[in-house]
């Protein structure tokens, strides 16, 4: 952003920035789609042909270039904007049939379309280098000029002098000259508008409703519905809450707001709401220019707009076109505009009072504290007063309280705080720290950092001053604002709200309708969508993973209290007591009648007996509260499976949210085999199939690279020339599938071409001759194996590096992207029949299935995709092969491995041997490549959450990540694919020289065991 | 690295108020006493149940849960090749927060929070426990005392980004 010249402060650009990239995206993606379409279609012609396009595709293409152009002007993305427009000339040419579509221009479309990407991507990320863009200009005006479409050249010029300008009147100039656009598909409008814009102040109140001869397009594009109403929504409910904020707002932040309903408006043909607010944009335009405030009369004027649209839209969202009260809003408008045309004084809206904070929310904080803060409090920004309270007695309270206090300076301007630096140092035991803090962050962030160990209770209330110039700001829950009587504006409560607000908007927004409870039972509603930042849904998973954790720890808990109350055998013991005492007691009452010297002795005895009895009796009737406390963790046991359900729940809503169709990231393809085609000459059909397919969003963000990478190998490398595919009699058309289904609990993604496939052979020689393996062990690979070096690092089926493929992503990094989404490969090629890779990802990223066994006395989880089965084998089955285990199961022969050999791993704790000689193995691994991985114990199956090990340290070999178990303990999750890659090589290296100890181990046990005339190993002589 | 951190232009935003002055949180480590600038630590917590992890060097002693985030602990003293350490009362794990990592260290004990202003640091020995001089950001004179400090960032970093070698991890076998 470097023309942020229109003032707002960098929160609102941030956001207003990340809006214009979302959404330039949906409209980008449409355009290649439809710019795809187009060539297909113009492909299929002859030369001398006029193709037939599709009105309606036309219409969409030039609505979509003309939606990007209306966000970039917003923005002032000046390049986006002279670009866009370009674009939308060549199809508003083409619509009116003025100018033909052929190849050529297509190809240029195409290019403008590759240009418009990497400048969206610039923005997204300004070191992707910024795009040239003068030339497609330049390429586009001659174009339009050899076609002789005059009208759009002068259209051009004008856009031009506007850029030359530059000057703060280019919003207003962008606006007329979309206008002029807008125009274009609605003739009957333009002398009217015009002269509405000119001359507002002169007409007088005879002046004939604008909005008179503007009529709505009567089709709406129904996929653009949603979005509109969405987008249209946010937008009224931030114009509302700007003009009842009740403080001077900042004109050019509702101009931005109007202008952006306009735009979306008009680009889905809704033309009476566009006026409308562009009547509005007039408005404030004009206070703009006259340096005015909003009066309480305009913010009433605009509040009535406002709400016309928004029963507009709300009509629109229950799937009703209908009547409108734009012409009352217009009037109202209308009459406001000639007042303050007339009055120079502008009444300035009070300042609102300090906001009083409700008793209720008193917490901690005194309002003696709070008030002071609020004084020291600097304006304009967000401040927060906090109260953290250490537990008491903590130990070095103090230095964590500076750390703290370290922490709250680093989020923000800390203006108040109490105890100081200096009374820390001397004091002890603090307890209660409390401060003032004006910083940008969410409230539920600063909490988020402050939650430490030791800290007891964390209080957080925003006192900040309502600031100018910042449309978010809104009162929290936390306070609530009085409107002052002297402003008769419409009384409403700011909806509550955080910072950001794209998200919680379209509920408040509903209420606010008085409209919309009618018509509920329309037909084609539209669905309603709502826009959420991703992170907020991560940290949602990360909640929904941490109940996960928490119900297992219950379960635990459960588990644990079970096995406390043993009461049948304790009762039965009390009752045996009892019946002995009164057999003492007999005895005893015996001994007086008997003896008279022991008399008084067996009295002491009988009455200590008796107080005993009397002890019992009360531990008995303990014990029956006990048995009722059983009775209460059988109560525990259905809450807690209760709380399985409703988190099973949770996660599961939670994973489909973030769950979208690949078909997306399918389509993007079509684009690299057009591109591949027209530079190599061949002859490709794209398949897609699945492409409802739906996946997690993150893994569909990473799988982009990877796919990309694997499709055009198989355009470039695995496709045939025509001649040679015809030579083979195969069709001249070669195929490349996409395709994406569920299976068990993973998807697959397999592409899939019916080129001429990889030869085993030449792998081989290649991977010696870069040195990958030697020449002897190349021999004894088999040709499944050979495939599989495509995925070394170094290697490159590519005989010549093209221009298209072979640009450094080599299959090992396709492949480690891949397993960073914690998915696994396949290959298989059939020579000249082609080849077929496969990927398999699990359902989420976030959430695993495992096995939890113990090894060696540490849990590992096993992840259960990778799990075959379980098998417990006898010595008997154990023989030793090259010197590795292996056991004989059901006629397979699967190599055993021991964790810690594997892994090098020696913790001081010798494994532990069965004494049955019985071992657990767990079967994982694909069919190629099995491995019995010995374990020690099974603890069962369980849903665990993944932790990547590489956030806070490294990626460890073998080691897929961790996890917290139920009782808080951190386990390790096997990485299975790892595992069986280093037994292999392992294995392979066996027979050469070995270099680590436990290696040289393996063989002297082997070279024992084969000395044996059984051929059995002992186990317990293992080294 | 090291010598930017004495003048850094952060601690100008911290500590307005005393110009050249920084906030280090100081520890004890086989009988000598360690600095970690303040802003570096996120918290202090004991020492619980450490899961072991193959494949890394012996002093990477395993990996705890700080509230449901998975942290790796390094044992300060193994790290600089002293004696392992026997765990006492006072033995603490000091979280660090650097290069958005979380890495918690295991120390004898935590001190207090000192404040060092410029006049007092001089350049760093050669080595101290046999750690090179590379890793040590200055030597403090305090009242009665020397703090060493130390470039934690550096010696927690070249760890991470240092391949694990079998020989170290096999090497106590």
């Amino acid at each position: 952003m470097d023309s942020n010249d229109l003032g707002f402060d960098d929160d609102f650009m941030a956001t207003m920035l990340g809006d214009f990239l979302d959404e330039s995206q949906i409209y980008l993606t449409n355009l290649n789609d439809n710019l795809l379409v187009l060539d297909e279609l113009v492909g299929s012609l002859g030369d001398d042909e006029t193709p037939q396009v599709d009105l309606e595709l036309l219409n969409e293409m030039f609505r979509d270039a003309h939606s990007l152009k209306g966000l970039s002007a917003m923005l002032q993305l000046d390049d986006i904007n002279k670009l866009t427009h370009n674009v939308e000339n060549v199809f508003d040419a083409a619509r009116d049939q003025t100018l033909v579509i052929s190849t050529d221009v297509v190809d240029l479309m195409f290019k403008a379309f590759d240009r418009l990407a990497g400048m969206v991507e610039h923005l997204k990320d300004p070191s992707a280098g910024e795009a040239e863009y003068e030339s497609i200009v330049e390429g586009i005006k001659q174009l339009l000029q050899n076609a002789g479409v005059d009208r759009e050249q002068g259209s051009n010029a004008e856009i031009d002098d506007v850029f030359a300008e530059k000057a703060e009147k280019q919003a207003d100039d962008n606006m007329k000259t979309e206008q002029l656009q807008e125009k274009q598909p609605q003739e009957e409008q333009p002398e009217k508008e015009q002269a509405q814009k000119e001359q507002p102040q002169q007409e007088q109140a005879d002046e004939p409703d604008p909005l008179a001869g503007v009529e709505d397009e009567t089709e709406i594009p129904s996929k653009y519905l949603p979005i509109f109403i969405d987008e249209t929504e946010e937008s009224l409910d931030s114009l509302s809450e700007a003009l009842l904020m009740e403080e001077e707002v900042a004109v050019d932040s509702l101009l931005i707001v109007c202008h952006r309903i306009k735009g979306a408006a008009a680009s889905i043909g809704l033309h009476r709401s566009a006026k409308l607010a562009h009547l509005m944009e007039d408005l404030l335009q004009e206070l703009r220019d006259t340096k005015q405030s909003i009066t309480c009369e305009i913010s009433d004027a605009l509040l009535a707009a406002v709400d016309s649209l928004r029963s507009f839209v709300e009509k629109l969202k229950n799937g009703e076109r209908g009547s409108d009260s734009f012409s009352q809003a217009y009037q109202v408008l209308h009459s406001v505009h000639l007042g303050q045309a007339n009055s120079s004084v502008a009444e300035t809206v009070a300042p609102v009072e300090e906001a009083e904070t409700s008793g209720k929310q008193l917490a901690s904080i005194t309002s003696e504290e709070r008030n002071q803060m609020v004084d020291v409090a600097p304006e304009g920004s967000q401040a927060l007063a906090g109260l953290l309270v250490l537990e008491a007695g903590l130990p070095l309270a103090e230095i964590k309280a500076q750390i703290i206090f370290e922490r709250l300076e680093e989020m923000g301007d800390l203006f108040h705080r109490d105890p100081e630096d200096q009374q820390l140092q001397d004091s002890q035991g603090v307890e209660r720290l409390l401060f003032g803090i004006a910083t940008d962050r969410t409230i539920g962030d600063v909490r988020r950092s402050l939650d430490m160990d030791g800290v007891e209770k964390i209080v957080l209330e925003d006192i900040s001053s309502p600031a100018p110039d910042n449309l978010e700001q809104s009162p929290t829950e936390e306070t609530v604002v009085e409107i002052p009587k002297t402003a008769p504006l419409p009384k409403a409560t700011a909806p509550p709200k955080e910072k950001t607000p794209p998200v919680a908007s379209p509920a408040a927004s509903k209420k606010a309708t008085p409209s919309s409870t009618e018509a509920a039972a329309s037909k084609n509603k539209p669905t309603e969508t709502l826009r959420v930042d991703i992170e907020r849904l991560d940290h949602l998973m990360n909640l929904a993973g941490q109940l996960v954790i928490n119900k297992a720890r219950f379960g635990q808990i459960g588990e644990n209290l079970k096995d406390l109350s043993s009461r049948k055998q304790s009762a039965q013991c009390l009752q045996n007591i009892s019946g002995l005492f009164n057999r003492i007691l007999g005895e005893t009452d015996e001994l007086v009648g008997a003896s008279v010297g022991g008399a008084s002795i067996a009295q002491g005895i009988h009455s200590h007996v008796q107080q005993i009895q009397r002890d019992l009796e009360v531990v008995q009737d303990d014990l029956a509260k006990l048995y009722h406390a059983r009775t209460l963790v059988n109560d525990l046991f259905e809450a807690v499976h209760q709380l399985d359900r409703v988190s099973d729940g949770i996660q599961k809503s939670v994973m489909d949210i973030r769950m979208v169709p690949i078909g997306p990231l399918f389509g993007r393809f079509k684009r690299v085999i057009r591109d591949i085609t027209r530079g190599n000459g061949k002859n490709i059909k794209l398949v897609i199939r699945g492409d409802k397919t739906e996946l997690d969003k993150r893994m569909i963000d990473e799988l982009g690279d990877p796919l990309i990478h694997m499709v055009r190998n198989s355009a470039d490398h695995g496709i045939e020339s025509p001649e040679d595919r015809l030579a083979a009699g195969k069709p001249e058309q070669g195929t490349v599938t996409l395709d994406a289904f569920h299976r068990g609990n993973r998807i697959i993604i397999q592409v899939r071409d019916d080129g001429k496939g990889l030869d085993p052979e030449k792998l081989r020689a290649k991977a010696v001759e870069k040195g990958i393996i030697t020449a002897a062990d190349a021999e004894r690979l088999t040709p499944q194996q050979a495939l599989q070096l495509i995925w070394e690092p170094g290697f490159s089926t590519a005989e010549k590096v093209t221009e298209v493929s072979g640009r450094g992503m080599g299959m090992d990094i396709v492949r480690s992207k891949i397993e960073q989404i914690s998915g696994t490969l396949e290959l298989d090629s059939q020579l000249g029949a082609g080849t077929t890779i496969t990927i398999k990802l699990p359902l989420t990223m976030a959430i695993l299935p495992s096995l939890l066994t113990i090894i060696s006395d540490d849990v590992f989880a096993i992840p259960m995709e990778s799990v075959s089965e379980i098998v417990s084998v006898g010595e008997k089955d154990l023989t030793t092969v090259h010197g590795m285990k292996t056991a004989t199961i059901r006629g397979r022969a699967i190599s055993v491995v021991e964790l810690n050999e594997l892994l090098h791993w020696d913790k001081g704790c010798q494994s532990k041997k069965n004494s049955s000689n019985e071992q657990t193995l767990v079967i994982v691994g694909s069919d190629e490549n099995e491995l019995g991985l010995a374990v020690d114990d099974l603890l069962g199956e369980e849903d665990i959450v993944i932790k990547s090990l590489a956030e806070n340290y490294q990626n460890v070999l073998g080691i897929a990540g961790a996890s917290i178990l139920g009782d808080g303990r951190v386990s390790l999750i096997l990485d299975v694919a790892a595992l069986v890659d280093m037994a292999c090589r392992k294995n392979a290296s066996t027979g050469t020289a070995t270099t680590t100890k436990q290696l040289l181990a393996t063989e002297v046990c082997a070279r024992k065991a084969t000395g044996r005339p059984t051929g059995v190993p002992d186990l317990a002589s293992e080294c | 690295m090291s010598s930017a951190v004495l003048d850094s232009p952060t601690q100008e935003q911290r500590d307005a108020d005393v110009e050249g002055t920084m906030q280090m949180v100081s520890f004890q480590l086989a009988g000598e006493e360690y600095g970690v600038e303040i802003n570096k630590v996120r918290e202090i917590i004991l020492v619980g149940e450490i899961t072991q992890v193959p494949q890394t060097p012996p002093y990477v002693k395993g990996l705890i849960n700080l509230r449901s985030t998975v942290i790796p602990v390094v044992d300060l003293r193994l790290r600089f090749g002293l004696a392992a350490p026997e765990a006492t009362d006072d033995t603490r794990i000091v979280v660090i927060n650097i290069a958005e990592k979380t890495i918690g260290i295991i120390v004898d004990a935590v001190n207090e929070v000192l404040r060092i202003s410029q006049n007092q640091i001089a350049p760093p020995p050669p080595t101290v426990a046999g750690l090179g001089q590379e890793y040590l950001v200055g030597l403090a004179k305090l009242e009665d005392r020397l703090l060493i400090m130390l470039d934690i960032e550096k010696i927690l970093l070249e760890e991470v980004e240092r391949e694990p070698t079998i020989e170290s991890a096999t090497a106590a076998g």
